[in-house]
């Protein structure tokens, strides 16, 4: 048997067993967590399928064109046998006398007149790339449905507090006096005016503040827009207050406050669509909620680690219910990051910037009434509210009074904020 | 009456003699109220107090004061006044280091780091405290969860102060670090230093006892007894080693052997079995070298106790059953040696003959104590009682404790007439003791659900909010829910620490009786008063899920 030539069949068989192969390879890195291996397979894999595509694709135009030309060349022959020979010789296609379009056909007319085979050839890789580019882009962006790469806004960013001064008027009160009294007064000028500059250390953000114009962050782009993500997991309560009503409110204050632009709306995703955001376009922060439980296959854990030690990234946990989903959040972070949970100190930048918090907000204490973190490599990973943060943001404010709403939006800009600033932060580190 | 400060200073004495003398009787009291945690790092020793001026002394003891009563708050600003009166004072550093001290209680870390303790550093880098506060720095990091900076601010306490105790410390906390990173070639290096290179003396002897005894576990999970050993010898007396190397807080023989026997892989069980082969070794060396001294002769009961629990961890019940009875053999039947046979017989379903070594205690009544005992985890609840009447009789001082063991036996087998019979018996023959018998009644009545009678038994008790509790659970099992909010009630004006789980049980007592808007006003006025407490996030999550109610009320800042 000769090995170096393949039946159709044979060569149908090997590229399923190629595609298959690969893709238990693939799955198989992942499994094992080695991501590196996995992704190097992935492309490995997708080079082959290119080129397996590749000889298909010449092997089917050339049957194709070969058939045609067959058909063609009997019927010339038998017409005009000097002319069939001359062709066939200079190697050119079979002239029709008629204008044909199938490219498949050397004949088309678009080819030309000379070196219609070429022409063809290059054509057919043209547009088998072409085709292939657009399937290896669906693949990957349109699995899990349309995914929008996170941009940060472009901006200013650094996060020092303007202090701004303010002028204030002090008008001396002028006394109406009788010229003629005989009490010595001696009144002011009827039109002195005592400026007193008072210097005001509220913390406000200032609209631009940092090196570059408009509010954003160094490293964003101009389409780039703070986002709300929500992770969804089989908690019942993982998309509580989520949209308009609830977590858009957070947004929409977000942007009040620091004019940064926003989505329009907030959004939730699979854990599974994290791993589909383009390295370096990823959320710098997404939201779990719940009430009972936080139940995550090996595989959602996998990409959560990655996302928060390899992208950069950031959970907020917030604690809508009580003792279960607190223990299970626990269990699952300290599984994920590898590191154990410590009280976030009120005098963290986190509780600093961009409003100042001394004291930490809660509707309920489902859990505490301190807020815990995972820090990772000086920066904090997970931020854990144990009191319903989320609750406050809604329209009805779970009816709490205004004072702790107001101080659950200004926690809620704050961690936005950090986590935006620390993936700037990030970004530039990894510039060249 | 003038504080005894203020009538000391007025008196201008002006000896140094005088002051110190002053000082040392300022100080006595304070060190019998300090707290419990007070040690190293947050105490002045009594030569620097004795020279504190008069004025000065008396700032600190207010400060020291609100500081002992936790209110750090107000101790902070009274550190930082004498701070502002007496910068150059003999207790300004520790003032800045309390100060600190108080910002780390208040969660504010990063202040107490830059502004407490590098403060001190740099203003006071030759005080006493500038070590500890050196120290500080890094583990101040190290509760923050940034271990990159701890191990920086260890690394710079060790490196500016290598003979003070605070290295011993530092290393001790950079061998926490190592394990979080699961670096064990660091770990264990340090744990061999912190054993056998530091003198120990009573500042470091703790963190290098903790060392070494960590050492001995992490060798002992390697299967290395000898290495271990030598380890946890430098923490005890030669004669406390085998119930140290038996106990898994101190050598961890028992759970390392446990460990190997529980893993899949034949290596790890070759090493277990090696390891126990070498612990008993070791303790029978121990038995042959001391077995001649009469005086050793509890040492040597101890080291054959560990043999058997040994084998026992490692898998080896016949050879733990073997060494009970070499036991019996060499030292003579006691009470210990029988009651660990015959639970051996019971781990291994032999109950006659556990009971048959029962019967040989020395210790008759408790050997017969023990047979019960064995009967009611049989299930076998008359014979028990039987015993336990004859107990009564027999020791007639212990009277209560037999019949009480007795009704016991007949509530487990579900007899509470028989029982509540006993309790009435004791009312007359145990009468010191009444009020107990009083609830043991009420609580057999109710156990059993006899609702009506447990509320009149629970009405003659003294345990106050729990009967109140019982009773009110007993009318609502009887629908009668208006008296059950009315005992709740009770309890929220009686004991206002137990308000919010009263108010919450009456939210519940209105929804059973069908009342949903006053039991939706219990539970929102829970969230409202009590937002931090546990019942709160009960009422909120209750409200969501039943009633759909998401405004809840509450909010608080903590």
């Amino acid at each position: 048997m000769d090995w170096t030539r393949f039946t159709t069949r044979q060569a149908m068989l090997a590229t399923v067993a190629f595609v298959a192969g690969w893709q238990i390879l693939v799955w198989g890195f992942w499994f094992l967590d080695w991501i590196q291996l996995a992704g190097s397979a992935s492309l490995c894999g997708w080079i082959g399928l290119y080129l397996i595509g590749l000889l298909w694709t010449i092997y089917g135009v050339e049957r194709a064109a070969q058939a045609i030309e067959m058909r063609r060349s009997a019927a010339c022959a038998r017409e005009n046998p000097l002319r069939n020979t001359l062709t066939a010789i200079s190697g050119g296609a079979q002239e029709t006398g008629r204008r044909v379009w199938n490219p498949l056909d050397p004949a088309a007319w678009y080819y030309g007149r000379r070196g219609q085979r070429l022409r063809q050839s290059l054509a057919m890789l043209g547009s088998y790339t072409i085709l292939f580019i657009l399937l290896y882009l669906l693949a990957h962006l349109g699995l899990w449905g349309k995914i929008d790469p996170y941009e940060l806004p472009a901006g200013g960013g650094q996060d020092i507090i303007k202090q701004t001064v303010q002028v204030q008027k002090i008008i001396k009160k002028k006394y109406v006096i009788n010229p003629f009294s005989s009490i010595l007064f001696n009144p002011p000028p009827i039109d002195q005016i005592q400026l007193q500059l008072d210097q005001e250390t509220q913390n406000l953000y200032a609209v631009g503040q940092g090196a570059d114009n408009g509010a954003g962050f160094g490293q964003g782009t101009s389409k780039g827009k703070v986002r709300f993500i929500r992770l969804e997991h089989p908690d019942r309560y993982w998309d509580k207050n989520f949209g308009i009503g609830g977590d858009r409110n957070m947004l929409a204050e977000y942007h009040s406050r620091t004019k940064q632009k926003v989505a329009e709306e907030t959004e939730h995703i699979p854990i599974a669509q994290l791993a589909s955001f383009p390295p370096k376009k990823s959320p710098p922060l997404v939201y779990i909620a719940g009430a009972h439980s936080l139940n995550l296959s090996s595989s959602e854990k996998k990409i959560l680690k990655q996302y928060l030690t390899e992208r950069h990234g950031m959970i907020l946990g917030d604690n809508l219910g009580g003792h279960g989903f607190h223990n299970h959040f626990f269990a699952v972070m300290k599984e994920i990051t590898g590191v154990d949970p410590v009280p976030i100190p009120r005098d963290d930048l986190i509780h600093r910037r961009v409003y100042t918090l001394p004291l930490l907000p809660v509707v309920v204490a489902h859990g505490g009434t301190v807020p815990y973190g995972w820090n990772i490599d000086g920066r904090w990973a997970v931020y854990y509210h144990p009191g319903a943060l989320s609750d406050a943001w809604r329209d009805d404010h779970a009816g709490i009074k205004k004072e702790v709403y107001e101080l659950c939006y200004q926690l809620g800009v704050n961690i936005l904020y950090y986590a935006h600033r620390e993936y700037n932060t990030w970004l530039q580190s990894q510039q060249p | 009456m003038a504080p005894i400060s203020a009538t000391v200073g007025s008196v201008r004495w002006g000896q140094q003699g005088f002051r110190v003398l002053t000082g040392l009787l300022l100080t006595v009291p304070l060190l019998f109220t300090a707290p419990a945690t007070a040690g190293p790092l947050d105490e002045l020793p009594v030569a620097r107090w004795a020279k504190l001026r008069e004025a000065e002394r008396y700032q600190m003891n207010i400060a020291e004061k609100f500081y002992r009563e936790k209110q750090y708050k107000v101790a902070a600003s009274e550190y930082e006044k004498y701070l502002k009166l007496y910068p150059e004072g003999e207790g300004s550093a520790y003032a800045q280091m309390k100060w600190a001290h108080c910002q780390v209680q208040d969660r504010q870390l990063n202040t107490a780091i830059k502004d407490g303790y590098q403060t001190l550093l740099d203003y006071y880098p030759d005080s006493p405290e500038a070590p500890l506060a050196a120290y500080l720095i890094g583990r101040t990091y190290k509760s923050m969860g940034d271990l990159r900076q701890a191990k920086k601010g260890y690394a710079k306490a060790i490196a500016g102060y290598p003979k003070h105790f605070v290295t011993v410390m530092a290393r001790y906390d950079l061998v926490e670090i190592a394990a979080k990173e699961n670096d064990t070639a660091t770990r264990t290096e340090l744990l061999r230093q912190l054993t056998y290179d530091v003198v120990r003396d009573q500042q470091t002897a703790d963190e290098c006892v903790q060392a070494a005894r960590l050492l001995c576990q992490h060798y002992m999970a390697e299967g290395k007894f000898a290495e271990g050993l030598k380890a946890l010898e430098t923490t005890c007396k030669p004669e406390s080693l085998p119930e140290h190397l038996m106990r898994n807080d101190l050598g961890r023989l028992p759970q390392s052997l446990q460990n190997f026997l529980a893993s899949k892989e034949q290596t790890d069980k070759q090493k277990g079995e090696q390891l126990a082969t070498t612990a008993v070794s070791w303790f029978k060396q121990q038995i042959t070298a001391t077995s001649a001294d009469p005086m050793q002769k509890p040492f040597v009961a101890r080291c054959w106790l560990a043999i058997a629990d040994t084998w026992a961890y490692a898998g080896h019940k016949d050879k733990q059953k073997e060494t009970y009875e070499q036991m019996l053999t060499s030292l003579g039947a006691s009470d210990g040696i029988l009651g660990r046979l015959a639970q051996w017989y019971k781990e291994n379903n032999q109950r006659d003959q556990a009971r048959a070594a029962y019967a040989r205690y020395q210790d008759a009544v408790e050997g017969q104590n023990q047979i019960a005992w064995s009967f009611v985890e049989e299930k076998q609840y008359d014979k028990a009682v039987e015993i336990y009447r004859k107990l009564a009789v027999q020791t007639e001082k212990q009277t209560g404790r037999w019949l009480g063991a007795a009704a016991q036996a007949y509530r487990y087998g579900g007899k509470p007439d028989q029982a509540i019979a006993i309790y009435r018996e004791l009312l007359s023959a145990d009468a010191e003791h009444a009020a107990n018998w009083h609830w043991e009644i009420a609580e057999t009545l109710y156990q059993f659900h006899r609702w009506s009678d447990a509320i009149t038994a629970y009405r003659g008790t003294d345990r106050f909010p729990t009967n109140y509790y019982r009773m009110a659970h007993a009318q609502r099992q009887l629908k009668a829910y208006k008296e059950a909010i009315t005992l709740y009630r009770q309890i929220m004006s009686g004991y206002p620490d137990q308000a919010s789980q009263a108010l919450l049980e009456i939210g519940f007592t209105h929804e059973e009786a069908g009342e949903k808007e006053p039991a939706i006003k219990a539970f929102k006025q829970i969230c409202d008063r009590f937002p931090k407490h546990s019942q709160a996030s009960r009422a909120h999550a209750h409200l969501n899920e039943k009633y759909k109610i998401t405004v809840t009320l509450g909010g608080a800042k903590d």
